[in-house]
C-alpha cells in the first residue's frame, strides 16, 4: 500500500445467510484501492450489492471474509477497529439516501451536529455553536435552522444538514450512498453541486454509491461498475465512457437516457447474457488503471 | 385523428384545515388519439394531482374550482361515481409508480388479469383466460403460461409493471394514465418498459398521459411535453420544442439540472430556492423568487400562456413584446443531435 492510498479494500466477501440452504452473497470478493482526494463512483443496478459495500466499509458489518485498510491500519480487524475508534469515527463518514431516517427526530438540527462534535472531543465551549453555524453557512443553510427538528424542514434540507454533520469533523473519507436519489432534480442538482465545492474546499476522498451514471460521470474520477456482488469493470471516468469493455458496462452506458428527444428515440439497448460473466474470476488490468473481471 | 381526452381551465384545491391548497390551478390541454403527452415538474407542482382528479381518484376534500375534463366527447366533470366506475378501465386506465401496490399480492396474475377482462366484457372464463394470455404476450412476457399461475413477488418489478400495464390495457382504453411507470426500475429495463408502452399504444391508437419527473425518460417516447409548476402548466409544446427552444426559465433550470447535460462543462445549474407551497400563494408568478430572470410585474400578475408557434406555448412575461430580451443559458444552446 502506498502513501497516496486511503482505503484498501481487499477480496472483502459479505454473506448473508437468509437459511440452512440459502446464502446471499450480497459482495462476493471484491477489491479496490480509494486514493487521498480521489472521488471513488460506485456505480450498479438495484441488488447488485453496492450499499453493502458502503456499510462494509464504514464497519458496520463483520465481514465474511477480506480486509479492510484505512491509512494503513488494517480496521477489519475488531480489536484494531476499537483501539483507534475515535479516530476511525472522526474521519470517516457515511450520508444516507434517507436523511429523515439518518437524522434522530427528537434532536433539533444544532444537537444532532453538536453530538458528533462533542462526540469526537472536536470544538470544546463557545468554540462548538461557531463552528456549527459555519457549517450551515457552509451547506448553505443559516442559524434560522439551529433550533429546528427534522420534520420541520424540506428533503433537501435535511440531507444538507446530514451533509453539515458528515464533514464536521472534516474526514478523510466521506462515503455517500445515493444522497440525492430521493430528491427532486432541481434539488439534486443544488446537493450535487454542493459536493463539488465541499469537496474542493476540504479535500476529502469521496466514495459515491449511485444507481445514476450521469451522477456518477459528472462527480467521480474512477468508476467502479458493480453487478450482482462483484466488480466487473474499473477504469478512470473519461476511459469507462469513451471505451468500455465489459459487455454489462456496455449495456448500462447504453441505457442511460439524455435529454434529447432526436438521439432518444433512435437509442437502442444493447441486450446483456449474464452467461458471459464466468462463475469465478478476478479483475484483470487489460490496459494500465483500466481493470476489467474475467 | 379526433381528440379523446380535453382538460379546459381545470382549477382543482384540497379544504384542509390551514386552508385551501390549489393544488391545480387553470391547466387546460387536449390529448389527439394515439398521441403521448408527457407532463413533467418535480414533487408537489400537481401532476399526479391532476391524473387522479381525471380519474376521480382523490379523496372527498378535493375540489373542482372551474373548468372542465371531456373525455371521447363527453363532459364527465359531474359525472356521478357510479358513471365514473364505468368509464374507469373501459375508457380511461391509469398505472402507478409501484407496482407491487397494484398488484394483489394474493392472487395470480393472471387471475387478476382476466379478472379486469370479465369486468368489463360479457364472455366466458375460458375466452378470457385466452385474451389474458395474449395480453401477457403482447407485453413480452416470456412463458406466459406458467406465469399466468405465478403470484406477483415471484416475479420481477419490470416483469410486475408489464402485468400491470397488460391489466390496464385490458379493455382497450381510449386513454392511458401513466404515473412515474418507470421510476421504481433499473436502467436497462426502464427502456424496455417505455419501447412496451410506445409501441403498444401507437399500434392500437390509445392516447397516453405520461407524468414523469424525469426528463430524460421523456425525451424517449414523448410527442408533446407540458412542463408544470406550483399547479400551473407553465410550457406546452413539442418534445423538439421544449428540449431544442425552451422558452420558459424553469424548463431552462430543469434541463440545466440534468447531470447527463452537464457532461462537458462538469457543472451543474441548479434552480436556487425550493418550489413554493401551494397553501394560500402569493399573487403573481410562484416561479418569480426562484427566478433570476424575474421581472417586477412577475410578483404582481400572473403572466398568460404566450404564443410561440401553432404548437408552442409558455407562461413567462419574458415573451411580452415589452420585456427585456434574454437569451436562454449557454448550456441549453445545442442543436438537435443527430
Amino acid at each position: 500500500m502506498n502513501e497516496e492510498t486511503l482505503l484498501e479494500v481487499r477480496n472483502v466477501k459479505q454473506y448473508f445467510p437468509i437459511s440452512k440452504r440459502l446464502t446471499i452473497r450480497a459482495v462476493d470478493d471484491i477489491s479496490f484501492q480509494i486514493k487521498r482526494g480521489e472521488i471513488f463512483g460506485l456505480v450498479g443496478e438495484s441488488g447488485s450489492g453496492k450499499s453493502t459495500v458502503a456499510r462494509s466499509v464504514m464497519g458496520l458489518y463483520r465481514l465474511t471474509g477480506g480486509e479492510i485498510w484505512f491509512q494503513g491500519e488494517k480496521i477489519s480487524d475488531p480489536k484494531i477497529y476499537r483501539k483507534n475508534r475515535r479516530y476511525i469515527q472522526k474521519n470517516m463518514q457515511i450520508i444516507f439516501q434517507d436523511s429523515a431516517a439518518a437524522l434522530n427526530p427528537r434532536m433539533t438540527v444544532r444537537n444532532s451536529i453538536a453530538e458528533l462534535l462533542q462526540a469526537c472531543g472536536l470544538c470544546p465551549g463557545r468554540e462548538l455553536d461557531i463552528r456549527i453555524n459555519e457549517l450551515l453557512r457552509q451547506v448553505g443553510l443559516d442559524e434560522s435552522f439551529r433550533g429546528k427538528y427534522p420534520d420541520e424542514i424540506s428533503g433537501g434540507q435535511r440531507q444538507r444538514v446530514a451533509i453539515a454533520r458528515a464533514i464536521s469533523t472534516n474526514p478523510q473519507l466521506l462515503v455517500a450512498d445515493e444522497p440525492a436519489a430521493s430528491l427532486d432534480v432541481s434539488i439534486q442538482a443544488q446537493i450535487l453541486t454542493l459536493f463539488q465545492q465541499l469537496q474542493r474546499e476540504y479535500g476529502f476522498a469521496f466514495l459515491l454509491i449511485s444507481h445514476d451514471l450521469s451522477v456518477i460521470r459528472l462527480l467521480s474520477n474512477t468508476i467502479a461498475v458493480m453487478r450482482e456482488g462483484r466488480l466487473l469493470e474499473l477504469a478512470e471516468t473519461e476511459e469507462l465512457f469513451e471505451h468500455p469493455l465489459h459487455p454489462y458496462t456496455k449495456t448500462l452506458l447504453s441505457a442511460v437516457p439524455a435529454a434529447d428527444p432526436i438521439s432518444e428515440r433512435s437509442r437502442r439497448v444493447l441486450e446483456f447474457d449474464p452467461a458471459c460473466i464466468p462463475k469465478s474470476g478476478t479483475l484483470q488490468e487489460v490496459l494500465p488503471g483500466h481493470f476489467v473481471f474475467g | 385523428m379526433g381528440t379523446v381526452l380535453e382538460v379546459t381551465d381545470y382549477s382543482l384545491s384540497f379544504d384542509t384545515p390551514e386552508g385551501e391548497i390549489q393544488a391545480v390551478r387553470n391547466v387546460g390541454f387536449a390529448l389527439e388519439e394515439g398521441e403521448i403527452l408527457a407532463v413533467v415538474g418535480e414533487s408537489g407542482c400537481g401532476k399526479t394531482v391532476l391524473c387522479k382528479s381525471l380519474l376521480r381518484l382523490l379523496p372527498k376534500n378535493a375540489v373542482v374550482k372551474s373548468g372542465q375534463v371531456t373525455l371521447c366527447g363527453e363532459d364527465i366533470t359531474a359525472y356521478s361515481e357510479r358513471r365514473m366506475r364505468s368509464l374507469r378501465g373501459k375508457q380511461i386506465s391509469m398505472v402507478f409508480q409501484d407496482p407491487m401496490t397494484t398488484l394483489n399480492p394474493t392472487i395470480p396474475i393472471g387471475k387478476q388479469i382476466t379478472e379486469a377482462i370479465l369486468k368489463h366484457e360479457k364472455i366466458g372464463k375460458q375466452a378470457a383466460k385466452a385474451q389474458a394470455l395474449e395480453l401477457l404476450r403482447r407485453m413480452e412476457i416470456d412463458h406466459p403460461e406458467e406465469r399466468f399461475e405465478m403470484q406477483p413477488h415471484l416475479l420481477s418489478g419490470g416483469m410486475r409493471q408489464r402485468c400491470v400495464l397488460a391489466i390496464a390495457l385490458a379493455s382497450r382504453p381510449k386513454v392511458l394514465v401513466a404515473d412515474e411507470p418507470t421510476t421504481a426500475l433499473d436502467v436497462t429495463v426502464q427502456t424496455k418498459i417505455l419501447d412496451l408502452i410506445l409501441s403498444t399504444c401507437k399500434e392500437s391508437g390509445i392516447a397516453v398521459l405520461f407524468i414523469s419527473h424525469d426528463l430524460n425518460v421523456v425525451a424517449r417516447i414523448a410527442d408533446r411535453v407540458a412542463v408544470m409548476y406550483a399547479g400551473k402548466i407553465v410550457e406546452i409544446g413539442t418534445a423538439e420544442e421544449i428540449f431544442y427552444d425552451p422558452r420558459h426559465p424553469y424548463t431552462w433550470g430543469l434541463l440545466g439540472a440534468q447531470p447527463a447535460l452537464a457532461v462537458q462543462t462538469k457543472q451543474l445549474h441548479s434552480i436556487p430556492g425550493i418550489p413554493p407551497s401551494l397553501l394560500n400563494p402569493p399573487a403573481g408568478d410562484l416561479f418569480a423568487p426562484r427566478n433570476e430572470h424575474a421581472l417586477a410585474i412577475d410578483y404582481e400578475e400572473m403572466p398568460p400562456l404566450f404564443q410561440i408557434t401553432p404548437t408552442h406555448f409558455a407562461a413567462t412575461w419574458l415573451l411580452h413584446p415589452n420585456a427585456p430580451s434574454i437569451e436562454p443559458p449557454a448550456f441549453l444552446k445545442r442543436g438537435p443531435r443527430r
